[in-house]
């Protein structure tokens, strides 16, 4: 009990001293639906509080990193009642097949939501093979 | 009277074993039970009055900890909120990410307030492919008791990146009144 007050304390030192410093805050994994529809992927990722700019999208090899920051710009002259979330870096890593055409990648935020596009390379779209009699 | 007796004690080993899993969880969770700790408890009363309010307590915590669990609504921990305010004013932040502000529906009586919504479901249609779906949907409905009653007619609400901002104002009535005392 003692030792859980402890730590609490330090965790709660420790943000207090890096909060300059970004890569310190909180790391959130966020939530995520993937889905294929036709010849494209469709992923949706919840952002809540993140502004389009403040999304990083990178694509390095075939690994697609998404990086994003909240900010949570706090009253003046009013206290901390109760808390369930906190300033926060949200972060999630995907790694693509081979099969994805890279340069069609679309991305859209609204309302807190991430959406990206991602279309099938044309090799990996189904064809069709005739077969010839004879 | 056997069957008395037993009953009761079943009943006595049921509640300590909720209470050690309780406090199990309250122990895994100190920082947020600190935080918690500093709710100004104006309702003291009413829990002196009402002796099942223990046993309506733990009714209530046991019943989120199964909500939690079973996925698809969520009544109690969807959305995420945090609470600030002074004498004057308590701002409630909500974490909804992916709601069209058309399908909130935000409710004040006294000093409770009740967000209450709908997430839309996928729009899946036939053919897709689903790999991975983690983002909660369906309906929600949280209510928050507030610290003191709020002035209806002032209340703002804004929704932004998928956060929503509601400040409440206090009520006149129960603005804290300075007492001149007479000598």
């Amino acid at each position: 009990m003692k030792t859980q007050d402890q730590l609490a304390e330090r965790h709660e030192q420790g943000l207090l001293e890096n909060r300059e410093n970004e890569s310190s805050l909180p790391k959130y994994v966020p939530a995520t639906d993937i889905y294929e529809r036709n010849d494209r992927i469709i992923v949706l990722i919840d952002l809540p509080g993140v502004s389009e700019k403040d999304v990083d999208i990178d694509l390095e090899d075939n690994v697609l990193t998404i990086k994003g920051t909240t900010h949570i710009v706090r009253q003046e002259g009013v206290d901390r009642l109760y808390q369930e979330f906190c300033e926060g870096r949200f972060e999630r890593t995907f790694t693509l097949s081979a099969d994805i055409d890279r340069t069609g990648i679309k991305a859209k935020m609204k309302n807190g939501v991430l959406r990206l596009e991602l279309s099938k390379a044309e090799k990996a779209k189904p064809q069709k093979i005739a077969i010839q009699a004879g | 009277m056997l069957a008395l007796l037993f009953q009761s004690m079943r009943y006595v080993f049921f509640q300590e074993l909720a209470c050690g899993m309780l406090k199990y969880l309250a122990n895994n969770d100190n920082h947020k039970r600190k935080e918690i700790a500093m709710w100004p408890n104006i309702n003291r009363w009413e829990h002196r009055m009402n002796p099942f309010a223990e046993l309506d307590r733990l009714q209530r915590q046991m019943n989120q900890l199964f909500d939690s669990t079973s996925g698809r609504y969520r009544v109690s921990d969807f959305p995420a909120i945090n609470l600030e305010g002074n004498d004057e004013k308590v701002h409630v932040t909500a974490e909804v990410p992916g709601i069209d502000p058309a399908n909130l529906d935000l409710s004040v009586t006294g000093n409770t307030l009740t967000i209450k919504g709908e997430r839309a479901d996928l729009d899946q249609q036939e053919g897709d492919v689903l790999y991975r779906q983690e983002r909660p949907v369906g309906r929600f409905m949280r209510t928050i008791r507030l610290p003191y009653e709020v002035d209806n007619s002032g209340i703002e609400a804004r929704y932004e990146h998928g956060v929503l901002h509601i400040t409440l104002p206090r009520s006149e009535s129960t603005k804290p009144r300075k007492i001149q005392i007479q000598c």
